[in-house]
């Protein structure tokens, strides 16, 4: 095992069986397609999963379900403890583009059987939201409602997300387009992302750290793009060859192996909010390299 | 055979047509002589060569070389002046010292002659000169060599070239132009990654001092007026911990608000579109906080971006703190070299621009260094940009005047 440890930070990097590892969400077929033709053609694992004590995948679904599909037996994983305060659960709200009024979307969740109720301003968008766990919001420029599911069909939020893919299908049938935004891109900077013309953005409805160990030991997924973890720290570009996860060689001896590999790099220590590889990270950031005519 | 006054310059100019070259190339070869060197332009329909020509194994007398040499005179249309040499007149192109000088600003006569002037005062062999841009803003670029530059005495060869580059910066400070003087052989190199000093070239505002303090008398924020922070103190640790402590108990959300002060430069994302569409990586490094360097991030996309993130409490108030480990001028060479490892980079393609000042010292040690709009110059940089125009950054990198105008859209606007 490496271990990271800060004064207030830990993380341990290690690799497992990759049958060990549960996910809590569905993933998206045309990343696992994208990830299946890389990881055949042996690219490396660049960065590894982040995964909690129970080995439930908290960011890296797509790669440990593409590990699992190509029957790699083993992956690079980084164990965070996931109810330490400094790890945070986010999710993802939708925006329709196209949209041109709300009716479409109240008679795709009246079909549901679901209830659809307009609501003056946000304030009361967001204190609805705030008494009741399961309930969507829907922001249409000036326009603001919410909307449930019959409780037969939504009894835990991954059932809600469930219902809210049915709704997702039946308006991207109807020609509309979908784009994931993070739900503090709308609701919690200073400058919220400005709504557009024809633009819908669903509220999706709260999930919490509980409601995802939950769903992972039942074994039970939530929709595609529904969490967002924001974790204390990263590790990145760790770069393993996909091959010695191939290997069918002892758990201590690959350990030894990946220990040691991490150990002839440089690690840096970079703060939250930096751009690298053209990606911006909220997270504090432990970038592994190689210094150039090193070993 | 002896090679004395064997060695022939040719040069011919006039109308230009299909096949010149060819016909008198033959022609040379015809006569026994080898091209040792040549160079060719044509320019608005009209037609330059010059060769230098060893007729050392040509059979025949010099005085019929020369003959016929000139008879081509007749065959071609183009007035040629024929010269006689002795092998040992010619310098080998071994004692040549290239350097790559561009000057760009504002068309105004007498340039080319002072710039000139002044490199011949020095003894500095000007061997091309081309005109990249013309019209309201002028460019050109000139290859240089100083093989033989004038030595002082009291200066060492590299003290005399040193002090050439900075009176040819004085004189074009004071001709309002902007000058780079690149090595050729670091021209040469292919560049890979731009690197800015975000501060003092991309956002319209000078300092995080002058955002500090623009934030204090515009919203009145900050509650108490403090004074404003020596100098020598506004880039380093100590007052960057200073300015952030001086935030602490504001909400993070209104702090961001003042993101909105701030403007980049007009040309900055177009520059970044433009030096990303070439290829290049693009950097940020800021020794600010960090939502002036997510502001070009989101609006311009680029590769890596390093700046200072304030801590906030849970209810999303500003501590005081700062996210370690600090970016100031100081450790902004060492994030630089970091990229550089993450990239494979040596310093060679790297280009990179600041103020010059000592806070962007960081730019000194790479391929071409750039001093943008400088207010004063702590540091020695190979180039330095007067003009608000960013892009014009763009003129030093060996682009052709008409790829150019391609990709700054000016193409047939003129």
């Amino acid at each position: 095992m490496y271990r990271i440890e800060t004064q207030n930070l830990r993380m341990e990097l290690e690799v497992v069986p990759v049958e060990s590892l549960l996910l809590h969400e569905r993933i998206l077929p045309h990343v696992a397609g994208r990830l299946i033709l890389e990881f055949k053609n042996w690219a490396s694992l660049q960065n590894p999963i982040i995964i909690d004590r129970n080995n439930i995948v908290l960011d890296g679904n797509h790669r440990a379900f593409v590990f699992r599909e190509l029957k790699i037996r083993t992956i690079a994983v980084c164990r965070i403890d996931y109810f330490e305060k400094e790890a945070q659960l986010r999710y993802w709200y939708r925006v329709f583009g196209g949209a041109e009024n709300l009716h479409l979307l109240r008679e795709v969740v009246e079909d549901l059987d679901g209830s659809f109720q307009e609501v003056p301003d946000r304030q009361i968008l967001e204190r609805r939201l705030g008494e009741d766990p399961f309930l969507c919001g829907v922001q249409m420029k000036d326009r603001y409602a919410v909307f449930s599911f019959a409780d037969k069909q939504a009894c835990d939020a991954a059932a809600v997300y469930d219902c809210l893919e049915t709704v997702q299908t039946r308006l991207l049938r109807e020609g509309m387009r979908l784009e994931y935004v993070p739900c503090h891109y709308v609701r919690e900077t200073a400058s919220p992302r400005p709504s557009k013309d024809g633009e819908m953005v669903i509220w999706t409805p709260r999930i919490t750290k509980e409601m995802v160990v939950d769903c992972a030991r039942q074994k039970k997924l939530f929709a595609p793009k529904s969490t967002r973890h924001l974790i204390p720290a990263r590790p990145l570009h760790v770069n393993v060859p996909t091959q010695w996860f191939r290997e069918d060689i002892p758990m201590e001896e690959i350990n030894r192996r990946f220990r040691d590999f991490l150990r002839g790099k440089e690690l840096r220590h970079i703060g939250p909010g930096q751009v690298i590889d053209g990606r911006y990270y909220e997270e504090k950031l432990f970038v592994f390299y190689d210094r150039r005519g090193g070993t | 055979m002896s090679q004395e006054g064997r060695m022939i310059t040719l040069s011919a100019a006039g109308l230009d047509a299909p096949g010149l070259v060819s016909f008198i190339t033959t022609r040379i070869y015809e006569m026994g002589g080898n091209i040792i060197d040549v160079e060719e332009n044509c320019r608005r329909g009209l037609f330059s060569i010059f060769l230098i020509v060893d007729f050392s194994g040509a059979g025949r007398p010099m005085e019929e070389v020369v003959e016929l040499l000139n008879a081509m005179e007749a065959e071609t249309g183009l007035k040629m002046v024929v010269g006689v040499y002795d092998a040992e007149e010619i310098r080998c192109a071994e004692e040549r010292e290239g350097h790559v000088v561009t000057v760009l600003g504002e068309d105004r006569p007498g340039v080319i002659a002072k710039v000139s002037t002044l490199l011949h005062q020095h003894n500095v062999n000007i061997e091309t000169c081309r005109m990249i841009a013309r019209g309201q803003f002028f460019s050109m670029e000139l290859s240089i060599d100083t093989g033989r530059i004038r030595v002082e005495p009291g200066l060492s060869r590299h003290g005399a070239l040193e002090l050439m580059k900075i009176e040819l910066k004085d004189l074009c400070r004071d001709l309002n132009q902007s000058v780079v003087i690149q090595s050729e052989d670091l021209y040469r190199k292919g560049k890979k990654l731009v690197v800015f000093d975000v501060e003092s070239t991309l956002i319209g505002e000078s300092s995080l001092e002058s955002f500090m303090t623009r934030i204090q008398a515009e919203k009145g924020l900050v509650r108490d007026k403090e004074p404003d922070l020596p100098g020598e103190k506004r880039e380093s640790m100590e007052g960057l911990v200073e300015h952030a402590r001086r935030l602490k108990g504001i909400p993070m959300k209104e702090f961001e608000r003042f993101g909105e002060i701030l403007q980049a430069n007009a040309e900055t994302l177009e520059l970044i579109r433009i030096l990303k569409s070439m290829g290049f990586k693009i950097a940020l490094l800021s020794s600010g906080f960090s939502f002036f360097v997510k502001k070009i991030f989101e609006a311009a996309g680029v590769d890596y971006a390093f700046s200072n993130t304030l801590k906030v409490d849970e209810e999303g108030i500003i501590t005081g703190e700062l996210e370690e480990p600090l970016i100031v001028g100081a450790t902004k060479g060492e994030i630089l070299r970091f990229i550089m490892e993450m990239e494979n980079l040596l310093p060679e393609q790297v280009i990179a621009v600041g103020n010059g000042t000592i806070g962007s010292h960081f730019i000194a040690d790479v391929g071409l260094s750039i001093a943008f709009r400088p207010e004063r110059m702590s540091i020695k940089t190979d180039g330095v940009l007067s003009s608000d125009q960013i892009t014009a950054m763009l003129y030093c990198l060996g682009i052709p005047g008409r790829e150019l105008e391609k990709l700054l859209g000016k193409e047939g606007k003129e």
